[in-house]
């Protein structure tokens, strides 16, 4: 079985759950700041339920396109590694804007990203360049921002 | 009132106003262009060397040719790059964005650049006509008739979930429950904070929307190793998107309507008036099976919404000296400094500077047209950049974006938290249009709610504006119905 | 070439920080020939976005202030709002350093949250050092004049009183009305904000509704639908001598120990507003300069004419050190004084802030 079949109730599954902790939630403030989330999260477990059992029962059926209006379209399960790819260059730059700060971060991720996927050492240098001069500019001329201490500037004394 | 209006024009053709305006439309226009940073953080640069000028007329020239113009460039980035440039800008992505993957950029682009326009020029002039009523106008909308207002827009959601209702709506409801994160006004009680008093203001609309659209597209982009558009031709399109318009010229004109008029309530305008048009343009146009695949009128409708409604949000300005928004407050601030008193005697003693006000509208909306279309072209070639130089520039223009608005790292982490959900949802089929309408309107329905309840008890349903907005409301549910079209067709957003 | 590249822009940063570390570094000697601030940018915190009332007054101050600072400073603001006030008030807590060249433009809800209290607030109002507040002056009342006559009614409609969050300082003036005077209101709140909360007044959503900004209630009498019932003041402002003050009608009526106390722990922070703050530990010199600049601002021409167009004209200064001793007094507060405050507000089914914090 495809993984994307099996991943598609999980997330209707966690849908579900993140309704029914925010009913939990809820339950302990006051009805005035209460009320909207009970009434909408009970009709919205439900529908999730309900979608959910939609999913499982897709599981199993070969077709994709089953009798179940509740379905749409848009798959593209062959791109896996491609995603984890990219969702891997995505943690990276965050984590790098936490490491080394913003400033360092950007031309660092451009120069890299631009490199490793085909692109000349000019048009990389030219990128990280660019980008760095407009997030300086902006943010540090123009702005004033109160950066955020990158965690690694303990060890810069 | 001419004579008004003649001095008004006058004051603001001179040579000063003219640079001030030019200037304001360029920064607007950048400014449009950068996710996150909006109006606001502009306005507030901007405030230093405005307080110190003597002369009101190019004070105005500057500050309102920045407000009036930020949505007309948000859409190269909405229609390019799927990312929302503005708030305003945000349904624009669902019909500009396929349309740019089969290169059909340069056609939305001038289709929404024209459709800007139209927007501009039919703002202001209702604007005009309406000053005699501007009071009552404002004076007649109160809690009561806001809520039915927001119904309105949950309305929308029906609309937007294509042919996947159920999830249509759970995406709604998680909207919602998005926007109830922070300090609930009306109870004291902070909702989902979890301590944390970053959370105490809430999930800002920008990084939801920076995570929920920008960012899944741009990783589709990335995974697929391919560039925007999937086919290597720009096309004849450009002059066909400025027929698009003319030929929708119906719409085109409605849509601006319906701007102006969402735009004119105050808090509920800048990220809705979008939503309302794409959805009434779903609602009421025929064919409407392309919607979501790259249906210019999808880029018409909002694109002449979100222009028009900054003429809508100087309407209580005018009326009373109420901000309209953000933006419209800091700019009253500026023009207290500078000596024009915002409030009633801008319909009497003050009127010609409300003239230079709405002219300043109509004319920055032409220069920033103006200056859009000639970029249009040049800057549509960037679809046929390699991935790898469009990547990284997305992502890092998203996480500016995402920054930019509160200096914050937090902001970060729930960027990736949100690009993470709009990734999930876009791989099952989810719609995601609805979960952003969810976080526009789901508070502000129920705080409208509440307050109606507590002043008047049951009565407010009586009230004529409720009852009038209510048979509306319906009437624009049940119209497709009633010409025979289902959403039985239409792809998920 | 790349880490030729990457080098640059880390060294870059590197210089960025520490030209700034080193621009902090401390003065040398206190009588150089050269005044202290000369070349140099004070960082002012604003605890607001911009456009608010405490941003507008930070903008005020950071233009007029290095005018009265021997060496002529830039100034620079830094927003910083969320969590009202809090999240600017624990940065400044945590990270500013006392040399003089950030300074933390606060207002009343800083200090309001602060006595709140809860297990976010990392920071103690008292222990910064005061270099001088603008205060808008008191709230007006402003009553519709249809509503006027059911005030005193008790069998009649209840009065609607409106505000955002239910915990303005003017709505302390109203409760105490109506406890001690049997003034005839209910309280709605929940408004976002004073755009709305007008709207309602004038469209009679809400009857009462309190605010210190002169310009806007002129224009609310103008029209004819509303007056003024009280001001929120020690003695009348001259902009309004024909409205008295809430002590005025209170008369004899004025309840005395826990209930008086609750009273001005409530109503107290407003008599701050908008206040300029350095971080504990800056030396006395430096406090003085900056304390001096303040006082001859507040006197400036230029100054009065803007702040008159933006704040009316019932504003005033405050010289640092009485801001000071007013930060202190409205921060502390009585057990006793803290029981009534609550027990009041839960009678008339206002927030209590004991929430979960």
């Amino acid at each position: 079985m495809e993984w994307i079949k099996i991943e598609r109730p999980l997330f209707t599954l966690f849908v579900a759950l993140v309704l029914a902790g925010a009913i939990l939630t809820a339950s302990e403030w006051s009805i005035r700041a209460s009320i909207i989330i009970l009434v909408l999260g009970a009709i919205g477990l439900s529908m999730a339920v309900a979608q959910l059992i939609a999913d499982l029962k897709n599981l199993s059926s070969k077709n994709t396109a089953a009798a179940l209006t509740m379905e749409a379209p848009t798959l593209q399960a062959g791109r896996r590694w491609g995603n984890v790819e990219i969702w891997g260059w995505l943690l990276s730059f965050y984590a790098a804007i936490y490491l080394i700060g913003f400033l360092a971060a950007v031309p660092l991720f451009v120069l890299s990203y631009t490199k490793v996927y085909g692109g000349s050492w000019l048009i990389a240098a030219l990128l990280a360049l660019t980008s760095w001069g407009f997030v300086y500019s902006l943010f540090d001329i123009l702005l004033h921002v109160p950066w955020p201490t990158p965690l690694l500037s303990i060890l810069i004394p | 009132m001419f004579e008004a209006a003649i001095e008004g024009l006058q004051s603001v053709l001179t040579f000063q106003s003219l640079a001030m305006m030019l200037l304001g439309v360029v920064i607007g226009s950048l400014v449009g262009f950068l996710p996150g940073i909006g109006g606001p953080t502009t306005l507030a640069i901007m405030l230093p060397f405005v307080m110190v000028m003597k002369d009101p007329v190019p004070v105005i020239a500057l500050l309102v040719g920045i407000d009036a113009v930020g949505n007309t460039a948000s859409a190269f980035t909405s229609i390019l790059i799927s990312v929302p440039g503005s708030a305003g800008s945000q349904a624009t992505i669902l019909d500009g964005y396929p349309m740019a993957k089969r290169g059909e950029a340069a056609r939305a682009l001038s289709a929404s650049f024209m459709a800007s326009l139209v927007g501009g020029l039919v703002g202001p002039l209702i604007l005009l006509a309406s000053l005699p009523i501007l009071r009552p106008l404002v004076l007649a909308f109160g809690s009561p008739e806001f809520f039915v207002l927001t119904l309105w827009g949950l309305a929308m959601v029906g609309v937007l979930s294509g042919n996947a209702p159920v999830k249509g709506i759970l995406a709604g409801i998680i909207g919602v429950f998005i926007a109830t994160v922070g300090l609930d006004v009306k109870s004291g009680v902070e909702r989902f904070s979890f301590g944390e008093p970053y959370l105490w203001d809430g999930i800002s609309l920008i990084i939801v929307a920076l995570g929920i659209f920008g960012v899944p597209e741009c990783i589709d982009l990335a995974s697929q190793k391919s560039s925007i558009a999937e086919k290597q031709e720009l096309g004849s399109g450009f002059k066909q998107g400025i027929m698009d318009v003319f030929q929708n010229m119906w719409l085109t004109v409605r849509s601006s309507a319906i701007g102006i008029w969402v735009g004119f309530l105050p808090g509920l305008g800048s990220s809705v008036a979008d939503w309302f048009a794409y959805a009434h343009a779903v609602q009421s146009e025929k064919n409407t099976e392309n919607f979501g695949k790259g249906d210019v009128r999808g880029v018409i409708a909002p694109e002449a919404s979100n222009n028009s409604k900054e003429a809508g949000s100087y309407i209580p300005t005018l009326a009373f000296g109420i901000p309209g928004g953000t933006s419209t407050a800091l700019i009253l601030v500026a023009f207290t400094a500078v000596g024009i008193n915002p409030g009633p005697d801008m319909l009497t003693t003050q009127l010609p500077f409300t003239f230079a006000i709405i002219w300043t509208l109509a004319i920055a909306n032409i220069i920033a047209v103006a200056l859009c279309m000639a970029f249009a072209k040049p800057i549509a070639k960037c679809c046929f950049l390699p991935f790898y130089t469009i990547v990284p520039l997305i992502l890092v223009f998203v996480f500016i974006g995402a920054f930019a608005s509160h200096f914050n790292r937090y902001d970060l982490l729930l960027l990736m938290v949100f690009s993470a959900l709009g990734f999930m949802m876009r791989r099952h089929g989810w719609p995601r249009a609805p979960l952003l309408l969810g976080v526009v309107l789901g508070t502000k329905m129920e705080l409208y709610l509440w307050l109606s309840y507590t002043r008047f008890g049951t009565e407010w349903l009586w009230r004529p504006g409720v009852v009038i907005l209510f048979i509306l409301v319906l009437a624009s549910v049940l119209y497709p119905f009633w010409q025979g079209q289902g959403s039985r067709h239409r792809e998920t957003i | 070439m790349n880490r030729f590249l990457l080098r640059n822009s880390l060294l870059a940063s590197l210089l960025c920080m520490s030209v700034s570390l080193a621009l902090d570094a401390h003065p040398a000697d206190g009588a150089a020939a050269k005044p202290y601030f000369e070349g140099k940018t004070i960082h002012i915190l604003v605890s607001s976005n911009p456009g608010g009332g405490t941003d507008t007054a930070a903008r005020l101050v950071s233009r007029f202030l290095p005018k009265f600072i021997p060496g002529q400073p830039q100034t620079v603001i830094q927003n910083m709002p969320g969590g009202g006030g809090t999240i600017a008030n624990n940065y400044f807590a945590a990270k500013a350093k006392p040399d003089g060249l950030m300074l933390f433009q606060d207002s009343s809800s800083g200090l309001g949250n602060f006595t709140r209290g809860g297990s976010r607030i990392k920071y103690d109002p008292r222990k910064n050092l005061a270099v001088g507040s603008i205060t808008r002056g008191g709230s007006l009342m402003m009553i519709s004049k249809d509503a006027r006559p059911r005030l005193m009614d008790s069998k009649a409609k209840k009065v609607v009183v409106g505000d955002s969050d239910g915990i303005r300082t003017w709505v302390a003036t109203l409760v105490w009305a109506a406890e001690y005077l049997g003034w005839n209101v209910r309280f709605v709140y929940g408004y976002p904000g004073s755009q709305e909360l007008q709207l309602a007044l004038r469209q009679g959503e809400i009857d009462i509704w309190g605010t210190s900004n002169a310009k806007l209630i002129r224009d609310f009498v103008k029209e004819g639908k509303h007056e003024i019932m009280f001001q929120q003041e020690d003695e009348r402002r001259p902009g309004f001598p024909e409205v008295p003050t809430f002590e005025e009608i209170l008369g004899n009526k004025k309840p005395k120990g826990a209930a008086w106390e609750a009273y001005l722990a409530w109503s107290g922070p407003n008599e701050i507003d908008k206040f300029l703050v350095a971080p504990p530990g800056t030396p006395v010199e430096i406090m003085a300069s900056l304390r001096d600049a303040f006082t001859k601002m507040g006197k400036d021409e230029e100054f009065h004419k803007q702040a008159t167009n933006f704040f009316g004209d019932a504003w005033r200064t405050r010289t640092g050190e009485k801001t000071q001793t007013m930060i202190h007094d409205v921060t502390t507060i009585t057990n006793d004084a803290e029981g009534f405050l609550t027990k009041i507000r839960t009678k008339y089914g206002l927030p209590t802030g004991e929430q979960k914090r």
